[in-house]
């Protein structure tokens, strides 16, 4: 093993020499005693080598197999579930599992999502959200109400109406009692549907199409949180004690009384808030300050990045009325909301889904109609495909 | 040794300490604490001995489930660490033993087999570098038995004691010393060879 040959070698090198790697791995005595000589004689080396062995202990991994975060949260839920169901066997006391109590130790696992809530048996909205499988409800002609695993209420109004009373659960013409229900419920609402739920804190919510919401039948005594995959308009009632935070994929918003909207489908790049009265904060892992609104401010963003501005806010809840107003929005933009409002498919020509367009659109009328009215504003033809969809493209 | 928790692996901090403790007293947070701590640990070591990714998964679950409920003395968090990974080889043995035997094959003694791949990661090196370095590697691992690499990686990648390998591997802490010794003179002695050999070819 001559020493002279590295007299020339770069970090990267000596990760590629067997000598160096051999040493790295087992470090054993003999090679700790070679390369203690080949430093004593080249005393030059001594950094670069210091750098190779950084190079190696961070990038060099032996069996780096790893679970992604979800398939963690899946293990943890069914973990948590087999715990509960043996402990329910063995007739004992309520299992409390947490994390929050080890805050200091988050920094470790802080690509984690939360897994179990500290103050009561159920585990953390987020990762109950992000668990439940996609069966396509959205495409559903109905909207569902899951209250528990075997209790599905179908509902098939195009607007139905939820509301959280202190004994039940009413839902169109359904009743449903409270102890039927498991610790969270999920509202599905389909494309070309909508609903209004009023959870038991008396906070109202009209929920848009092709939303899904996760809450607890029960908000906690600290916290109310619901997740939503969608877009709703909320009125939080106040309870100083008890903030009100919306989880969604990319922010949280936290309020404690206030109204907003909140447009946060899963499948959209940008999400955005719109603010009515109050104030509330936004959140998001990405970020490393909370973002404050004002009334008639409206934040739009990504992951990477985002605006707050100024709007007239009550234009952005006008859906909730059946009806669509929009200022300079691109024709992509629109047609996306109309499919979703309707359920309806609808091709957009990419040479003219960049067109800006400002108007008010009736939601009540038929999509025939609504189209026509399009046609008229932009350099556009429609028409209806057998299947039911539409496409739009340009006059030619 | 893996990437999210090479860092922290061996030296427990005085937060791990106290966990530690909560945990032995049945604590529901710390015994969270170490099931997140430890499982991308316990899965790779899994999938090193050639179990298959759902019945890892699914052993790993079993272990977890009995440590909940059972009496948890162990006297270090090294000793928790080893007590998991014992335990998980002794499941994946019993399973796949059992499978074995229902599909009616021959056990072999090496129902299970060690393996090591090597990954190089992208954040500086570059390609044509990373294929090289990953290729020494593995040139130099693939003179090991899977027995020894077994025990090379549960000494020197996760760390363990002598007396835990042997356990773990089913002999004596003196012969897994010696398996161990034995893997790093071969590693050495094949490398002094190769020298050798260049040295004639040379001066043939």
């Amino acid at each position: 093993m001559q020493v002279d040959k590295y007299k020339n070698y770069t970090p990267t090198a000596f990760l590629k020499d067997r000598d160096f790697l051999r040493w790295q791995l087992f470090n054993n005595k003999e090679d700790a005693l070679f390369w203690n000589d080949v430093i004593e004689k080249n005393p030059g080396l001594r950094l670069l080598i210091e750098e190779a062995i950084i190079l190696y202990k961070e990038n060099i991994r032996f069996n780096d197999f790893n679970m992604s975060d979800p398939e963690i949260s899946e293990c943890i839920i069914s973990l948590q579930n087999q715990i509960r169901h043996k402990k329910k066997k063995r007739n004992s006391k309520r299992i409390v599992l947490g994390i929050s109590a080890i805050a200091a130790c988050i920094a470790i696992i802080i690509s984690l999502p939360l897994l179990f809530n500290k103050d009561n048996d159920v585990q953390d909205i987020s990762t109950f959200a992000r668990a439940i499988p996609d069966n396509n409800d959205l495409y559903s002609s109905d909207t569902k109400l899951i209250v528990s695993e075997n209790n599905t209420v179908i509902l098939n109004n195009s607007e139905s109406t939820i509301q959280y009373e202190e004994d039940g659960i009413k839902a169109d013409d359904n009743h449903i009692l409270k102890e039927e229900s498991a610790p969270y419920n999920q509202l599905i609402t389909p494309y070309g549907k909508r609903s209004v739920i009023t959870f038991s804190d008396g906070t109202k919510a009209w929920v848009n199409a092709g939303s899904k919401l996760v809450y607890p039948a029960e908000f906690s005594k600290g916290k109310r949180e619901i997740y939503v995959d969608g877009e709703i308009y909320i009125e939080v009632s106040e309870d100083k004690k008890r903030p009100f935070i919306i989880k969604t994929r990319q922010m949280d918003i936290e309020v404690l009384g206030t109204k907003f909207n909140v447009s946060a489908y899963e499948t959209d790049k940008i999400n955005s808030v719109v603010l009515l009265s109050g104030s509330v904060s936004i959140s998001s892992n990405t970020r490393k300050k909370d973002i404050i609104l004002k009334p008639d401010q409206m934040y739009s963003g990504n992951e990477n990045s985002h605006t707050v501005q100024s709007v007239d806010a009550s234009i952005y809840i006008l859906w909730t009325q059946g009806l669509y107003q929009f200022e300079s929005e691109e024709l992509a933009n629109i047609v996306t909301r109309l499919e979703r409002y309707y359920g309806i498919r609808i091709e957009c020509d990419p040479d003219i889904s960049g067109l800006k367009c400002s108007g008010k659109l009736d939601l009540k009328d038929n999509m025939h109609k609504l189209l026509e009215e399009l046609s008229q504003a932009l350099p556009i033809t429609y028409r209806q495909n057998t299947d039911g969809s539409y496409t739009i493209n340009a006059i030619s | 040794m893996h990437a999210k928790s090479y860092h922290i692996m061996n030296v427990p901090t005085p937060d791990h300490i106290s966990l530690f403790t909560k945990f032995k007293e049945g604590d529901d947070n710390a015994y969270s604490f170490f099931y997140q701590y430890y499982i991308n640990d316990l899965y790779a070591y899994g999938i090193s001995l050639g179990g298959e990714k759902e019945i890892v998964k699914d052993a790993v679950q079993d272990i977890f489930l009995k440590i909940y409920f059972d009496k948890k003395d162990f006297a270090s968090i090294d000793h928790l660490k080893y007590f998991l990974l014992r335990s998980l080889k002794n499941r994946l043995y019993n399973i796949y033993k059992s499978k074995a035997v229902s599909t009616t094959t021959d056990i072999s003694e090496d129902v299970l087999n060690f393996s090591i791949t090597t990954t190089v990661l992208d954040r500086i090196i570059d390609e044509e570098d990373r294929t090289l370095i990953k290729q020494q590697v593995d040139d130099l691992l693939s003179k090991l038995t899977s027995r020894q690499k077994e025990a090379i990686y549960l000494r020197f990648m996760q760390e363990l004691e002598y007396e835990e390998i042997a356990e773990i591997m089913d002999m004596t802490p003196h012969a897994a010393r010696k398996l161990i010794s034995r893997s790093m003179k071969r590693l050495r002695d094949d490398e002094q060879l190769l020298l050798i050999c260049m040295f004639m070819l040379i001066f043939h």
